[in-house]
């Protein structure tokens, strides 16, 4: 474990949320029933109060994420460019790359679909992209944490897949 | 039995057998990657190729049984297209299975084109069966697609009918005229009509194009427009095993409840929205595909959030206020539709997080995709179809399951899944990637107690097909479902 | 006349005009995408053909109609094979009736559908049309050479082949065949084969070819020398 995870924290704490408000309900059936018009009115005013503060959630979510997409064009990608490519079952890949500075990964394949997933010097995924025939696609990035940074492959290949590893340096 | 029934069991026979093959596939991988036992990775990627086709046409098939049966009691459908789509999906299964034993065919069930014909390590047959075998299971798919949209277009007084148009737009007009309303499960089988022949459209036309590549290799194909389709086709049909089986909800839930499930002027509208982003929502598999272009990847984001009302709003909140402070009786069946809308619900969140482009970036790939994927179609379609099997025993045989029995399933089936499935979310958070035979730490230390999980759930789930089997043994009256 | 007759009449007409194309063009090569398009209008006018030609209201399902309505759009997608084109495109009167089929398989999807159930033809017409028009994406066609230039370094240095070394190789190999600059004679011709294979898949060809094209890997040529007339034939326009 690389400590804790946000993501899996948030995702714990909501799946625990769910559990005990839904055995909550389970629970009612045990107290005297209601007829079901009597719980449908108030249960139709709460769905309205639940369909706005999951739009909300939405609206939310999306304004915080689209600015951060990591997508980039060609043309406009500022920074020096080093080429990756995937083979069945190596990378080649730059030796190194700087730090503090905007770079580009043009990544292709020579033969199929590969993914091209950096890990960071403590194991994690910071980045990826794929890498695949006729296509180059281009990750734009900006190494803070200098260090030895393992490249895995994240889209499945063949046989080797599991073996397939790269590393670089960033200095 | 009736004729209508006959298929439905054949169905759901058939699809659980199957489904109960793969659960020890599954737990096969699991364990070799705890290094509790070894073989090598071409025969882990076989398995892994096999456990992932199998278990989807199996859920599919306890699906569409159990949606057929269930809107031949709103109009007879042809009983001899019934059972051509089942031979065909059998057919395709057989062929499927022939791939990997003795095939070893392994490039997994939505490989990336130009995978299964550069560097593979089985022979060029196997590949073909694979392909084969998958374009017959497509077949009977659509037949059976085809049927249904026939079935609700034809009782419901067409497109506009089956949509629930009128019953939206001119609610009061639409119940003066007492032109027949489509049940909530009606909805279910337009959508899953509709949707699954766009899902068909795009696995028909990717496969006969890897077919013909098969058979000459100088026919070129473009590796995203391949990518494209094969997820267009794969998200979606794995998807509509989750939308068939809530039908299933809709159908017996309220009998335990002993309430009334209508069509409401909401549920119509969410199952509008549902039609429209289970479609759309597949491109959220291309995010790392920075070639693709860039609207696609907004759409992909969008469509998969709102993917998440319809259930959320309407069916899992209306399931719960139908169970709330209601007199449902607490059964095998009833606990199994329950639990699977809480699944179901849990699996959704881990979704959401992984649709999330700037999330998905450290996500796509690892574990916590079959971290997300398993808690709804474990803990949520596989649990409706049990819930469905065990409504229909009940309903037949009258004869309820001990407390005792549904503690022990229960703990065994969502105790033991929930060890399971954490194993994945943790191992996912920690950038394990998915598909590896061999794991980078933290994997394997993770896998070990994963599979404790995973024989925990084979417990719970062995304990549940004895108390069917016992079910289905007693001996009753008139069948009632 | 009624409108559907009309209706009938009209995508008919316009239907059996456009098949008879390759006849007018004479016989002429054009790249898979646009070949694929026009083999998607004729399905188009086919599909409208089969859904104005009225049909009984039914109650039942007519069963044997379901199978016809579903199997022609794959049959379709079989016969828009590019290999397929290749041999078709040798007689002009073959291509007209490959064309027909094409008119006919459009109308028997959507008219077949209709019989079945009335409305699961437009499905079907709808699926059918779909495929047609995706397939003129990424069936059998190689995405443009474009994609894989790069600012900065190039990537396609380490794919590609010499095509200077390949132009000796193919005066020296292929041109007795497929003419001096790839215009074809005895072999077909290799114009715009860039359309209709990609760099990996030309390479593939040639090593492994089918009859009576004869395998010249791994001698007289090397898998460099493969590399290296491929990426030339690439280049062919």
């Amino acid at each position: 474990m690389n400590g804790a995870s946000p993501v899996l924290i948030g995702f714990l704490v909501a799946a625990a949320a769910i559990l005990l408000v839904m055995a909550a309900i389970a629970r009612t059936t045990t107290e005297p029933p209601e007829t079901q018009a009597a719980v449908t009115s108030t249960g139709y005013r709460l769905r309205k109060g639940w369909l706005w503060a999951l739009a909300a959630a939405a609206v939310v979510s999306l304004a915080i994420s689209l600015p951060s997409f990591p997508y980039g064009k060609p043309a406009t990608l500022a920074g020096q460019h080093f080429p990756v490519v995937a083979s069945q079952y190596s990378f080649e890949l730059p030796p190194a790359v700087p730090a503090g500075k905007n770079v580009v990964f043009d990544v292709t394949s020579k033969d199929v679909n590969h993914g091209f997933g950096i890990y960071d010097p403590r194991g994690h995924l910071v980045a990826q992209v794929q890498a695949m025939p006729d296509y180059v696609n281009h990750l734009p990035l900006r190494f803070t944490v200098t260090g030895h940074y393992v490249v895995r492959c994240l889209e499945y290949c063949g046989i080797a897949h599991a073996a397939m590893q790269g590393a670089f340096e960033v200095r | 039995m009736s004729g209508p029934r006959r298929i439905m069991w054949a169905y759901l026979t058939t699809g659980i057998a199957v489904f109960g093959l793969m659960v020890l596939v599954g737990l096969a991988m699991r364990a070799e990657q705890a290094h509790w036992v070894s073989f090598d990775p071409g025969s882990f990627y076989a398995l892994m190729t096999l456990h992932g086709s199998g278990m989807i046409v199996a859920l599919a098939l306890c699906g569409m049984g159990g949606l057929w049966f269930i809107m031949d009691r709103e109009q007879p459908m042809n009983q001899g297209l019934a059972w051509a789509a089942y031979g065909l999906i059998v057919l395709g299964v057989v062929a499927v299975i022939l791939s990997v034993f003795p095939g070893h065919f392994g490039a997994a069930w939505t490989f990336l084109f130009p995978l299964p014909f550069v560097g593979t390590t089985w022979p060029s047959w196997a590949t073909g069966a694979f392909l084969i075998g998958v374009a017959l299971v497509m077949a009977g798919w659509t037949i059976f697609c085809a049927q249904l949209l026939g079935c609700v277009l034809s009782r419901y007084g067409g497109l506009r009918g089956a949509m629930g148009w009128d019953l939206v737009f001119h609610h009061d007009a639409f119940l003066r005229s007492g032109r027949p309303e489509p049940p909530p499960a009606a909805f279910a089988a337009l959508i899953t009509a509709v949707d699954g022949l766009f899902a068909a459209t795009g696995g028909m036309l990717v496969g006969v194009a890897l077919i013909i590549h098969w058979l000459d290799p100088g026919v070129a194909i473009d590796p995203l427009w391949a990518k494209n389709l094969t997820y267009l086709f794969g998200h979606t049909f794995a998807n509509l095993t989750i939308y068939m089986a809530i039908a299933f909800v809709y159908v017996a839930l309220p009998r335990y409840a002993q309430r009334e499930w209508h069509t409401s002027q909401v549920l119509a509208i969410a199952w509008w929205g549902t039609l429209l982003f289970v479609a759309t929502a597949y491109f959220h598999h291309l995010y790392m595909d920075f070639v693709q272009p860039r609207g696609l990847q907004y759409i992909g984001e969008v469509a998969s959030y709102l993917a998440a009302f319809p259930p959320a709003v309407v069916t899992i909140f209306g399931g719960a206020l139908l169970v709330y402070r209601s007199r449902l009786r607490w059964t095998m069946s009833s606990m199994f539709l329950y639990a699977g809308l809480i699944g179901w619900l849990i699996g959704g969140v881990g979704a959401l997080i992984d649709a999330t482009v700037p999330v998905n970036v450290s996500l796509h790939n690892t574990l916590w995709v079959p971290a997300h994927f398993h808690t709804y179609l474990l803990e949520g379609v596989t649990l409706f179809i049990f819930g469905w099997i065990f409504a229909d025993l009940e309903a037949r045989t009258g004869a309820v399951s001990s407390a005792l029995t549904r503690w022990i399933v229960g703990l065994g089936i969502f105790g033991g899944g929930a060890i399971l499935l954490l194993g994945w979310y943790v191992a996912g958070a920690a950038s394990v990637p998915r598909r590896y035979a061999e794991q980078p730490a933290p994997g394997p230390s993770i896998a070990a107690w994963a599979s404790v999980g995973a024989i925990l759930l084979i417990a719970g789930l062995i304990a549940c097909l004895f108390e069917a089997v016992r079910l289905a043994r007693t001996r009753s009256a008139e069948p009632a479902l | 006349m009624t409108f559907r007759q009309f209706i009938l009449g009209l995508s008919a007409i316009a239907g059996v005009t456009m098949s008879t194309l390759p006849v007018i063009t004479g016989d002429k090569d054009i790249a898979i995408q646009p070949h694929h398009l026009d083999h998607a209008v004729l399905m188009l006018l086919g599909a409208i053909a089969g859904l104005a030609i009225s049909v009984p209201r039914s109650e039942r399902e007519a069963a044997p109609w379901l199978w016809a309505a579903i199997l022609c759009p794959p049959a379709a997608m079989l016969l828009m094979s590019p290999s397929f084109y290749a041999v078709v495109d040798r007689s002009p009167w073959l291509h007209v009736f490959d064309h027909l089929v094409f008119f006919g398989l459009g109308l028997v999807t959507a008219y077949a559908g209709q019989r079945y159930v009335r409305g699961v033809g437009v499905a079907t017409a709808v699926m059918l049309e779909t495929m047609a028009i995706v397939a003129a994406f990424g069936y059998g066609v190689a995405p443009a050479a474009a994609n894989l230039r790069v600012p900065g370094a190039p990537p396609q240095a380490a794919l590609a082949g010499d095509t200077t070394r390949g132009k000796t190789l193919f005066a020296q190999n292929c041109a007795a065949c497929h003419g001096a600059s790839g215009q074809g004679g005895m072999g077909p011709t290799l114009t715009n084969e860039g359309s209709r294979k990609n760099l990996a898949e030309t390479e593939a060809w040639i090593k492994k070819p089918a009859p009576p094209m004869p395998a010249l890997y791994p001698n007289p040529l090397s898998a460099k020398d493969v590399a290296d007339v491929a990426a030339f034939v690439q280049l062919l326009k």
